[in-house]
């Protein structure tokens, strides 16, 4: 994809988030958010999809969606749990770095891995590089839905994508 | 008696917010080192300020500002991790050390030797 086509999608994302938010519209809303978007487009252009475009359908959105219910799910006991560590007087913390090695092979996929890892409490990532993920966890049973594969799993039927099966 | 309800509803989310948020500011004061802290500071953000703003969109309704309310909670799902993902990376691959346990144990026996440590 080429450097402005890809300006050009990031900028007409960011604006269309723009608008949501501002709604409802008058023209300094217009005026403020199309020259915001143009530049914070360019910006991360230069980062961003370099590559390949990540290739988010309908059918991944809805996938997303789903999925952040699930992670609420999950979220809820861990924080419950790391809740305790922290009123308890003792501050029973024993830190460990984890290195994960994700079966998922998708860059969609291993973003939303990491940044499910950091949001459920207990477990933070600190380095994802291709399939390393580096996991900082206050204490090692909060990483067992990471050891034993479970999480790959469950990111992987809910946005898994059909290149997977090569 | 459904106004109730609703508004029950909405300040529990709204007080599980702002406990999230103790809970976290007490963990940033307590945990030992940067990476357990950042756990704490992270955690804040997302869980409390979500579970704040979640309480202010079943307030409103499902109006316009409900929804973008709703936008802004997808927006801090992605941005809050992202942001502790790069800092802890920052610190990770300058090479800070974690804290463990045995230097807890370490720094116990003799008090003030955490800058010899390595």
């Amino acid at each position: 994809m080429s450097a402005v086509h890809r300006w050009v999608q990031l900028s007409t994302a960011l604006f269309v988030f723009w608008l949501v938010l501002s709604m409802p519209l008058d023209l300094s809303d217009l005026l403020w958010g199309l020259p915001a978007a143009v530049a914070a487009g360019g910006l991360a252009g230069a980062f961003l999809w370099r590559e390949a475009s990540p290739g988010i359908g309908a059918r991944r959105v809805a996938g997303l969606v789903f999925y952040t219910f699930d992670l609420v799910r999950q979220i809820v006991p861990a924080a419950l749990q790391v809740a305790r560590v922290v009123l308890d007087p003792a501050l029973p913390l024993d830190p460990k770095m984890i290195v994960h090695r994700t079966p998922l092979d998708d860059d969609l996929e291993r973003v939303t891995l990491a940044n499910t890892i950091t949001l459920t409490p207990g477990t933070h990532c600190v380095d994802l590089d291709g399939d390393r993920v580096t996991v900082h966890c206050l204490s090692p049973s909060f990483a067992a839905s990471l050891i034993d594969g479970s999480l790959d799993k469950r990111i992987s039927t809910s946005i898994g994508g059909v290149e997977r099966d090569e | 008696m459904i106004d109730a309800a609703h508004a029950l509803l909405v300040c529990f989310l709204v007080i599980a917010g702002a406990a999230f948020f103790f809970i976290g500011t007490l963990g940033l004061l307590r945990f030992p080192d940067f990476y357990t802290r950042i756990h704490a500071v992270t955690k804040c953000d997302a869980l409390g300020a979500g579970l704040v703003l979640l309480g202010l969109a079943i307030w409103r309704g499902p109006d316009g500002e409900g929804v973008r309310i709703l936008a802004l909670i997808a927006l801090l799902l992605i941005s809050s991790p992202t942001a502790g993902h790069a800092l802890a990376r920052a610190a990770f691959r300058t090479g800070l050390k974690p804290w463990t346990r045995n230097d807890g144990e370490r720094d116990g026996e003799i008090p003030g030797d955490a800058s010899e440590r390595d």
